[in-house]
């Protein structure tokens, strides 16, 4: 019964030593504490999210074509591309690109149509002065986009182009309605004769109609086709033209002396009911925008997640878990190198604490000063920063018990590699960097290849992250395997201490 | 010399602590080498010697912070290996260096302190305020340790070392740095430790201090020359006790060799520089009366005859000089190394 009450008497006490001792250097407290919050907090308040335009120089000779158009377009995409000037001179593009007066520079092609008749690709060419591997990937991105807006510009000029001819035959379906009706008008009259006067009419006006209405019905045409639009749509124009067009009773001469002509008057009727829709569809079709023609998609994307994450509250998981790790690292490494130099060591060694006593017990204290700042810093973030908590505070309480469990497993492993204080320090150091680089923090884990992976998860941070992420922006509950490979981590460590520990204190 | 060590102590009481052919060896050199002793229970044992003489090793090789190389120790009739939690709660260590926590005041060091032997609030409280006495430092119990000067924290490490009222207390140097007033103190408390049977083994370099201890062992480059009780010691550098003498006559050639022949007299006669006469017999109580009778015998003025005690320093460097001196010539001097 002594013993276990001896037991509590020194955890206690252990702790009220820790803690008292933390608290006793304030310049540590609120660079613990409110360091991280000032950071998140310019950094929230600093960060847009929205990448400025970039500064662009197109290259292009005088008599190029495009010259004009591409003014014009960069005007409408001053979103992506701020204007800088267009020239017919590559070496000043290039003197401004290597003196940082511009973020890109646009080569545009001379002899566009001559290379597409060869049957071949008209090049764009961009040059940046990028060295950052993702900045580089967005010029490569926007270089891209530059030949596809250039490419729908082309696209929707030939629309456009075939909407104007498609309103002049406006005139020539009404002809060819007139004509049919006629046609059939004359028949039901018996006046054969004039019958085929019209019918030969009716034929001129559907070829005239059928060359005029070309290009842009085609254009419909294979967007119905490709998309499965309704039948009767304006996509059927073409087909209605050639259904009209080969109907007998227009291809055929009416033969003078039949009995009736019931058959050619009933197939005349249903010609003119499809001229009239096809003089509805031409109606619409031109009534349609021509970069809808060309571009009949946009998307918009929308998120699952109930909460909106902005940059900022998308780092705060990762920024509370890198700061409880480094924090831990740092507060239990050079706990047990102080007790180590100052000799105090010395004083455990001849006194009745058992290793594993210490160990638990520097553990213990340390999970309650971290639990302390944890909850101090969760409060301050999700008020003060108004970061979304979807999740339960239960498991995030978890997911920090095991990260500092975890966490004072590396430092204490540290303060046993350690001889001095500064070489705690820097070892911590190195963990944090460590830990900025393969925890998931800014880069997604995904892009890190095997073997390389693996190293990862040799960090307690990396299952932090990925736990508190879940919790506090997705309020998914704890990934199982993640929690338990976090707590068998953690046991590790705290086994690899324990043993370096009684090594110590065993014999000099 | 190891068994003159052993029967010197083995008759006074029980064992405290012994050591057999004990070498601790760091880097392949002796920090102490073969040493054999035993410490009886009860008793002030003071460890005195120059600086590196292997003091501090000996103490940590009774504490069980260092195993020894070759031999055996057995503390309170155990391995210091594997003292069980019992046995390490009756053992005060203070350290040589202050190792308490700097950012702790007095209060909250000792409380730890004695949080560590598992003592809580209540029985702890009273016997830190006796201690705070004890030690002076009532008035300064909330400064936190790294404000306090350095006597005043060899004065915070030995109360910590105390708090759990231990019976067998390792002090090493604990009055290093305290005033002349507060030593004498310490002195005071340890023989009253020592009257309540407490063992206390402490290592000092004021070497008048082990007139305190009921045991005095002098070290050397990592050896224990001698383990004799203080007045021992003296006789030992001497040769024998020391009579100082002054005379209003001087003494002939043929009276110095005549006081010389006496058979209680040892070596040969010392005319200091005063004109007093230093004699080194072997038993002051029996021989000072008969050198009186001597003098008064040869009708020879003698205004005064006394005992001296030389003051310890004096005989630890006497001490040391003879060990080294035997070092650099064995073969004259009898080996005592």
């Amino acid at each position: 019964m002594r013993r276990i009450g001896s037991f509590f008497v020194r955890i206690f006490s252990f702790f009220r030593k820790e803690f008292v001792e933390v608290l006793r250097q304030p310049k540590l407290i609120l660079t613990l504490i409110l360091g991280p919050f000032l950071i998140l907090l310019l950094f929230g308040l600093g960060y847009t999210n929205q990448r400025p335009p970039e500064r662009t120089m197109f290259v292009i000779s005088k008599d190029n074509p495009f010259a004009e158009q591409i003014k014009n377009k960069a005007a409408d995409l001053d979103y992506v591309i701020k204007l800088v000037g267009v020239t017919d001179d590559f070496d000043l593009m290039m003197r401004n690109l290597n003196r940082n007066a511009i973020d890109l520079g646009v080569i545009i092609p001379d002899n566009v149509y001559e290379t597409i008749r060869s049957n071949q690709q008209a090049l764009i060419e961009t040059y940046h002065n990028q060295i950052d591997p993702a900045q580089i990937t967005y010029m490569e991105y926007m270089g891209a986009f530059l030949a596809d807006v250039i490419n729908r510009q082309i696209l929707q000029s030939v629309a456009e182009q075939g909407q104007i001819e498609a309103q002049n035959v406006g005139p020539l379906v009404d002809n060819a309605i007139e004509n049919t009706r006629n046609t059939r008008i004359m028949l039901e009259q018996g006046d054969v004769e004039s019958a085929q006067h019209y019918q030969r009419a009716v034929r001129g006006n559907l070829s005239t109609l059928q060359l005029a209405v070309g290009t842009s019905a085609s254009l419909l045409q294979g967007i119905n086709q490709e998309f499965g639009g309704d039948a009767g749509s304006e996509g059927d124009i073409l087909a209605k033209l050639q259904t009209t067009q080969d109907n007998t009773a227009i291809a055929q001469d009416f033969q003078t002396g039949q009995e009736n002509y019931d058959q050619e008057i009933a197939s005349l009727q249903e010609e003119e009911n499809i001229l009239l829709e096809l003089q509805t569809d031409l109606d619409s079709f031109t009534s349609i925008h021509p970069a809808i023609i060309t571009r009949p998609f946009v998307s918009k994307t929308k998120s699952a997640i109930q909460a909106e994450v902005s940059p900022t509250s998308f780092f705060i998981p990762g920024v509370i878990v890198l700061l409880l790790q480094h924090m831990t690292i740092t507060l239990s490494s050079l706990s047990l190198v102080r007790e180590r130099r100052a000799g105090t060591m010395e004083l455990f060694r001849v006194s009745p604490l058992k290793p594993v006593e210490i160990l638990f017990n520097k553990y213990f204290s340390y999970l309650v000063i971290g639990l302390l700042i944890a909850a101090i810093l969760a409060l301050v973030v999700r008020f003060g920063l108004n970061s979304p908590m979807l999740g339960s505070w239960v498991d995030m309480l978890i997911v920090v018990v095991l990260l500092l469990f975890a966490s004072l497993g590396v430092g204490f492993i540290i303060s046993f590699l350690s001889k001095t204080e500064t070489q705690a320090v820097q070892l911590s150091m190195i963990a944090l960097l460590f830990s900025v680089f393969f925890s998931g923090f800014f880069l997604d884990l995904r892009y890190l290849l095997y073997p390389v992976r693996y190293i990862s998860y040799l960090i307690p941070a990396t299952y932090g992250i990925q736990m508190l992420q879940l919790n506090m922006l997705r309020g998914l509950p704890i990934n199982q395997t993640s929690m338990f490979s976090l707590a068998g981590f953690g046991l590790a460590l705290f086994f690899i201490a324990w043993l370096l520990l009684r090594r110590t204190m065993a014999d000099e | 010399m190891e068994n003159v060590l052993m029967q010197t102590v083995t008759s006074l009481t029980d064992n405290v602590i012994s050591f057999e052919g004990v070498t601790k060896t760091f880097d392949e050199q002796d920090a102490v080498h073969d040493l054999s002793f035993v410490f009886p229970k009860g008793k002030i044992i003071g460890l005195i010697g120059p600086s590196g003489s292997g003091k501090t090793t000996t103490v940590r090789l009774m504490t069980g912070i260092y195993h020894p190389t070759e031999g055996k120790i057995h503390v309170m009739g155990s391995d210091p290996r594997s003292f069980t939690l019992e046995e390490r709660e009756k053992i005060g260590y203070m350290t040589q260096n202050f190792v308490l926590y700097p950012d702790l005041s007095v209060k909250e060091n000792l409380a730890f302190a004695g949080a560590i032997y598992g003592f809580g609030f209540g029985h702890r409280a009273k016997r830190i305020k006796n201690l705070l006495e004890f030690v002076e430092l009532s008035d300064d119990s909330k400064k936190l340790a790294r404000n306090l000067s350095g006597g005043m924290q060899r004065r915070l490490a030995l109360a910590a070392a105390l708090i759990h009222d231990p019976d067998l207390i390792f002090l090493d140097e604990p009055t290093a740095g305290i005033d002349p007033i507060l030593r004498r103190k310490f002195w005071d408390h340890f023989i009253d430790l020592r009257d309540q049977g407490k063992s206390l083994v402490i290592t000092t370099q004021y070497v008048n201090e082990a007139s305190y201890c009921d045991l005095v062992g002098v070290m050397a480059e990592g050896k224990l020359l001698f383990l004799k009780k203080p007045e021992d010691l003296m006789k030992t550098a001497f040769g024998g006790d020391v009579l100082m003498l002054n005379t209003e006559d001087s003494l002939s050639d043929t009276l110095n060799n005549e006081l010389q022949q006496l058979p209680f007299v040892q070596g040969e006669l010392t005319f200091l520089q005063d004109g007093s006469l230093r004699l080194i017999v072997d038993e002051a109580a029996t021989a000072l009366p008969q050198v009186m009778e001597w003098f008064k015998n040869k009708e020879l003025a003698l205004q005064s005859a006394e005992q001296y005690f030389p003051p310890y320093d004096d005989v630890f460097v006497k001490l040391i000089e003879d060990y080294r001196s035997n070092i650099e010539t064995p073969a004259e001097n009898g080996g005592l190394a």
